[in-house]
């Protein structure tokens, strides 16, 4: 009893603290609150449906997520299939006319090019997502570009507020671009470095800082791995050398932990997402590499 | 959150407890004379691999055919089942058991070649109670009546309690999840067990929506998961229950 009446005292003190907000945004996952907060600031009143370290492709049904999005005059979500389990549900079950479709709804990966596309027959052999890898928020530039799209939506839906958004992403922009930066300088020494990934989670961060993934240990997430698929993994690992294994919480640590045993590879587990900051989460992920390749290589 | 939102968010998924209960509380009980309580395991499985084997083998069909799919499975494993318990009643529970993974087996190994593969199997166990839809419940608001007239004119084993059940299962596992299924047959079922049907049944449905109504506030309160919160507070009030039976 006593944690639930702490609990609705937080959630009053956490309401009532923005009350001035103009509008409400509902975002699906962490790094897309994050930068909800650094565009629209004082401007925004911003819930999130999901916690950083929870896999966004599952989600449970919580009263407050209907709720949060019957109030919403924006629901702002990465898209390209990744919430499609869970999140058109949620948005027919909450009613709201506003959120159903543009403006009212904007989708990050459809305000940048994607990677990994893929044919039909591509799609047989493992790749999830027919649309392309929809992890567009671990690539600093394309971040840039959902900035400037979510500018213009907050400014559509919120006119009054056109200056504020505009003046509050050329501050965001010009901070980001120094942190990219710092974090490509600091990052050289991982260019080419080749490793092997759980699943193709990180694909982006790969891209960006020029690291190659040369296998995949679940090509296709919840199912276990073939022992010939495992056996074609370590043997490209001992062939080439591969020192580094990257996965991230919510994949788990038994196929990353197995391949490290086998091979003398080193495991690393990268963050996915961030609660408060996109610039954590990118010092964050740097750190990781940086330090862990260090101590590998 | 005000009153209107509460009552917008809470009533598809109090309805569709409700009408899970009024079929699986009287089943329940069945299940539990007949002492083969992973039954509902077993036929829930066999729906799923059911939809997923049409889904397979009919290319991204219409939702109409994997509930097909599902039903037929489900009717058969029913039909099987029964069949079994007639020449191998005393190994019934472990023929139950050894078909439920045989046939979680057969549906990872049926989707091994596809991309959503994961996502399908969890899918196909894992309603979530929150997220039902008008459509949802029409659909289960049927199978209920078709389930409450089998049970009451079916007069043989198989009519009577066999495949009611499978229809039960296979629409409420998809609309409320695996979990809470269980905790609905199995959690009134033992709170109204020794006493017959009659008052049993009374017993058992109050036990059950006690637990549904309060799983519902303090989810809706805690902002928790409705599912398993749920599942909680039907074991508490059917503890209740039972303690109030003795008295």
């Amino acid at each position: 009893m006593k944690t639930l009446k702490l609990f609705l005292a937080t959630a009053v003190l956490s309401t009532a603290s923005l009350g001035n907000a103009a509008i409400n945004v509902f975002t699906c996952e962490p790094e897309w609150a994050a930068l909800t907060r650094e565009i629209g600031a004082d401007r925004v009143r911003v819930s999130t449906a999901i916690s950083a370290d929870q896999d966004p492709h599952q989600v449970q049904a919580r009263p407050s997520l209907i709720s949060a999005v019957r109030q919403a005059d924006l629901v702002f979500c990465n898209g390209a299939e990744l919430e499609i389990g869970w999140l058109p549900v949620l948005l027919s079950r909450s009613a709201n006319a506003k959120v159903q479709s543009a403006p009212g709804l904007l989708y990050a990966a459809d305000q940048v090019t994607l990677i990994e596309q893929s044919s039909s027959a591509d799609r047989a052999h493992g790749d999830v997502h027919a649309a392309g890898n929809p992890h567009v928020h671990l690539d600093p530039h394309r971040i840039a570009m959902v900035a400037k799209a979510l500018t213009e939506r907050l400014a559509t839906l919120d006119p009054q507020g056109k200056a504020y958004y505009q003046q509050k992403l050329e501050d965001f922009l010009q901070r980001w671009q120094a942190a990219i930066n710092k974090w490509e300088s600091r990052a050289s020494h991982l260019k080419d470095t080749k490793v092997v990934v759980h699943h193709r989670s990180f694909s982006y961060l790969l891209n960006w800082l020029g690291m190659h993934p040369i296998a995949e240990m679940e090509p296709k997430p919840g199912l276990p791995p073939t022992p010939k698929h495992l056996g074609q993994i370590l043997g490209k690992v001992d062939k080439e050398n591969i020192r580094l294994i990257l996965f991230t919480s919510f994949n788990g640590n038994q196929g990353a932990n197995w391949l490290a045993k086998r091979s003398g590879a080193c495991t690393i587990q990268l963050p996915f997402s961030h609660e408060k900051s996109l610039f954590a989460l990118y010092d964050e992920l740097i750190d990781i590499l940086v330090s862990k390749q260090a101590d590998c290589l | 959150m005000n009153m209107t939102d509460s009552l917008h968010i809470l009533w598809p998924a109090f309805i569709a407890g409700a009408l899970v209960l009024a079929t699986h509380v009287p089943l329940g009980r069945q299940v539990l004379k007949r002492g083969i309580i992973f039954i509902d395991l077993a036929v829930a499985q066999a729906a799923a691999t059911g939809a997923l084997a049409s889904q397979m083998l009919l290319g991204d069909t219409a939702v109409i055919w994997q509930q097909t799919g599902a039903l037929v499975a489900a009717l058969l494993m029913a039909v099987s089942l029964h069949a079994l318990s007639k020449r191998h009643a005393h190994i019934q529970e472990a023929l139950i058991g050894g078909s439920y993974i045989l046939l979680t087996s057969f549906a990872v190994l049926l989707v091994s070649h596809d991309p959503h593969a994961g996502e399908y199997l969890h899918q196909a166990l894992s309603g979530q109670i929150l997220w039902v839809t008008p459509e949802q419940l029409a659909w289960l608001a049927a199978a209920s009546i078709v389930v409450v007239a089998l049970m009451r004119y079916g007069k043989q084993e198989l009519s009577g309690f066999y495949l009611p059940l499978a229809i039960a299962v296979t629409g409420a596992v998809q609309t409320v999840g695996v979990y809470l299924v269980f905790a609905s047959l199995i959690f009134p079922a033992l709170a109204s067990i020794r006493l017959v049907d009659a008052n049993g049944i009374g017993r058992g449905l109050l036990a059950g929506i006690a637990g549904l109504v309060s799983g519902l506030i303090i989810s809706l309160l805690a902002d928790l998961p409705s599912g398993p919160t749920i599942v909680i507070t039907l074991a508490i009030s059917a503890a209740a229950v039972a303690r109030s039976n003795r008295w």
